[in-house]
């Protein structure tokens, strides 16, 4: 069983998320949509309330507030600007990779300038053309040399690429087949070679950056390896795992805002004799969505107290994603041409939401980590049994 | 009445039409939101208005089969371009047809412009006399840019009427997330019918209009299809394409099943209009309830199939999906026509 109930700190950063969400993000989320770019003045006000190191100790400039403040704030924030919570969400990441595989020059170096808005945000330097469900098919390589490493490869749909102040990068290191032999580097955007991409015109989150980042003969110290060669392949799963809370608490948010918008504007057409078609749309929307929440916050829970949280975390993602797209869709269907509307948040809650799906672990990976989880539990007791 | 080789033929002739002058624009047309003024035109030249119209009165010939079938393969490159032509075909030729307005209808057929049309109670009051019925108000979301037919509804039924130019407001473009370059707007309609249709006048309509819907749908339906299938043979990830894994082929494999169920719903309506049988506008509404969900699965299946690639503009499915969820916003939501499908099914149990 997990504690449903939020303790004091985690009420006091959801209290604050809403606050900021309210009062600075949502006022700007269309224009940001509708103008495109990178959202630098919310996350500035997220960097100043510690937003963006919520999961952060607070020697490191964090709010040391856990994974379920964490997933709280992510969903409010989300309600309001999907676009600067995908930035927010990727920079927590970030954070809570170098925290806890960062030696102390590296925290203290990096974390604190991620969680003030010195390194404006952070990015994670993953995917790549011919490497994206499947990690193991990175091109990207890092050569030892006599004064650190040289990055030499390519990587694609970098959040917060164009702005990013470090990337995580991963690189092969050996030639070692599968996933082995993958490390991981700590590279400051201003490096002499690393050149950022266009930013790609997107469905969705129009309000953030994504872009490819290219890296020419990129040399870095040997401070920048992050952790120990070749285990860059657990700390990618490490961070993935934490960030599909992120991402499901992200598909909450847009999906209960789509549905809230839905009801405001069955209220103002039909008064107080809402249809049956409406009215279920939003009844059977809110309640899946209810129940991706609890997943959610299952997980967080796990994560929070140091528990295996993997499973758990795949779990909440698909759920929460594809409920928070059938939200939108449902919504999109009953409001007819209004939904249509740009003046309207629905389209865009409809656009936003459609990447939870793929990023992060696209749904069917999330169902392949699920099913290997059960079957390897079904293995395990059965094993159990016949001893 | 038309037979399948009859529209075999007419396709054979669309097809290399659509793939030389429409597919190269669509996506240029969705950025700018808006179509060049000739197309109308050019169209009218290809012979591609009037197609359900009768040979000796100036059309194809093909009836509406033949038209669901220039539309949903128009609409296989460009979903905003088949929903006008779907608009003006389905509404503005049919209120000539059923009129038996011959002038109209020659215009029509070799118009510069398209008629668009306003769905059904958005927003026009009526006043009826003896003499005329007068039309006025202001409509939201209006597709067209020349005439249009206007449907409005009081408290003893439906009016349908043709509203020219002069008699419409200035026209204020409403951007919209879909069919982006169908020409959504906001107008004001003052204007006495000449010529005012009834109650089953607009149920004909309406049920044209849903055929020529659902047919876009399914357009962009196998669009998608087409896009991820082959996006999925070339695509390797785990050291073989993605077509291989269970998960891809069944996803094509549900999305092919769908369409094409609901591709033969939209052709057995079109089918009913043309004999005149029994049961068209169940049908049709039956067609357009099932081709926008298909479509809009089919669409969000082939943009999760791209992955990452499918969320950039780079490639069209997500054009696909957004102008997909559009259809659904045309004339008639799932919730009018659920509830016209469930009013004959409720009437032939009564």
């Amino acid at each position: 069983m997990f504690d449903l109930v939020p303790d004091a700190i985690e009420l006091e950063v959801l209290t604050l998320a809403r606050r900021i969400a309210a009062d600075v993000i949502e006022p700007r989320a269309a224009e940001l949509d509708r103008r495109g770019g990178f959202p630098a003045q919310t996350l500035l006000a997220l960097s100043r309330s510690g937003l963006m190191g919520v999961n952060i100790p607070r020697e490191l400039g964090g709010l040391a507030a856990g994974a379920v403040a964490y997933s709280l704030a992510v969903t409010a924030l989300a309600h309001a600007c999907a676009s600067t919570t995908v930035a927010m969400c990727v920079n927590n990441m970030v954070g809570e990779v170098v925290t806890m595989f960062g030696t102390p020059e590296q925290r203290t170096e990096h974390v604190p300038k991620l969680c003030n808005g010195e390194h404006v945000v952070g990015a994670f330097a993953l995917s790549e053309a011919g490497a994206g469900s499947d990690a193991a098919g990175m091109r990207t390589r890092a050569r030892r040399t006599e004064r650190g490493w040289v990055i030499e490869g390519s990587k694609l749909w970098i959040t917060s690429g164009s702005h990013a102040g470090l990337f995580v990068v991963w690189a092969k290191t050996s030639d070692e087949p599968g996933t082995r032999g993958i490390s991981t580097f700590l590279v400051p955007g201003e490096t002499p070679g690393l050149v950022r991409g266009k930013p790609e015109h997107k469905l969705g989150l129009c309000g953030s950056t994504t872009c490819a980042i290219e890296f020419n003969a990129c040399e870095v110290g040997p401070e920048a390896l992050l952790d120990e060669v070749g285990r860059g392949f657990r700390i990618a799963m490490m961070a993935l795992d934490g960030g599909r809370i992120g991402i499901a608490s992200q598909a909450v948010g847009i999906g209960r805002a789509a549905i809230e918008a839905a009801a405001a504007w069955a209220h103002e057409k039909y008064g107080a004799s809402v249809p049956q078609s409406v009215a279920f749309a939003i009844a059977d929307s809110g309640t899946e969505l209810d129940a991706a929440m609890l997943l959610t916050l299952r997980a967080a829970w796990l994560k929070r107290g140091g528990l295996p949280f993997s499973h758990q975390a795949s779990m909440a993602k698909l759920m929460a994603s594809e409920r928070a797209f059938a939200a939108c869709n449902r919504v999109l269907a009953v409001m007819g041409a209004d939904g249509q509307d740009v003046e309207r948040p629905v389209e865009r809650f409809f656009r936003d939401v459609r990447v939870t799906m793929i990023y992060e672990g696209t749904s069917e990976v999330q169902r392949i980590v699920i099913a290997r989880d059960i079957a390897r539990r079904f293995d395990d007791a059965r094993g159990e049994a016949g001893r | 009445m038309t037979s399948p080789a009859d529209v075999e033929a007419l396709l054979g002739a669309v097809r290399p039409i659509a793939a030389r002058e429409i597919a190269p624009a669509a996506a240029r047309w969705d950025s700018s939101g808006e179509l060049e003024p000739d197309v109308a035109s050019r169209l009218a030249q290809w012979g591609l208005f009037g197609v359900s119209v009768a040979e000796q009165a100036g059309g194809v010939g093909a009836g509406m089969l033949g038209a669901a079938a220039v539309v949903e393969e128009i609409a296989s490159h460009s979903g905003a371009l088949a929903m006008r032509l779907a608009l003006h075909e389905a509404v503005a030729i049919g209120f000539a047809l059923e009129t038996s307005d011959t002038a109209m209808l020659g215009r029509l057929i070799g118009a510069t412009a398209f008629v668009g049309a306003i769905g059904v109670g958005r927003g026009l009051q009526v006043a009826r006399s003896d003499t005329r019925t007068r039309v006025h108000g202001d409509v939201r979301m209006v597709p067209g840019d020349g005439a249009l037919v206007a449907f409005a509804r009081d408290a003893t039924g439906m009016v349908v009427g043709m509203v020219d130019g002069d008699h419409i407001g200035t026209r204020r473009h409403r951007a919209a997330s879909g069919l982006r370059a169908l020409g959504w707007s906001d107008v004001t309609v003052d204007a006495t019918f000449e010529r005012a249709g009834d109650d089953a006048l607009a149920t004909r309509l309406a049920a044209r209009l849903s055929v020529l819907v659902a047919a876009t749908a399914c357009g962009l339906a196998r669009a998608a299809i087409g896009q991820a299938a082959g996006y999925a043979l070339v695509r390797e990830q785990f050291g073989q394409p993605i077509a291989q894994f269970q998960a891809i082929q069944w996803k094509l494999a549900n999305a092919a099943t769908e369409r094409a169920a609901a591709w033969h719903l939209a052709i057995d309506a079109a089918s009913r209009i043309d004999r005149a049988a029994t049961g068209a506008t169940q049908a049709a509404a039956r067609a357009q309830l099932a081709a926008v969900r298909a479509s809009v699965v089919a669409c969000s299946d082939a943009l999760q199939i791209h992955g990452g690639n499918g969320y950039t503009r780079e490639f069209p499915v997500e054009r696909l999906l957004r102008d997909a969820r559009a259809c659904g916003a045309i004339d008639r939501d799932d919730d009018d026509l659920r509830t016209d499908v469930a009013a004959s099914i409720a009437q032939r149990f009564a």
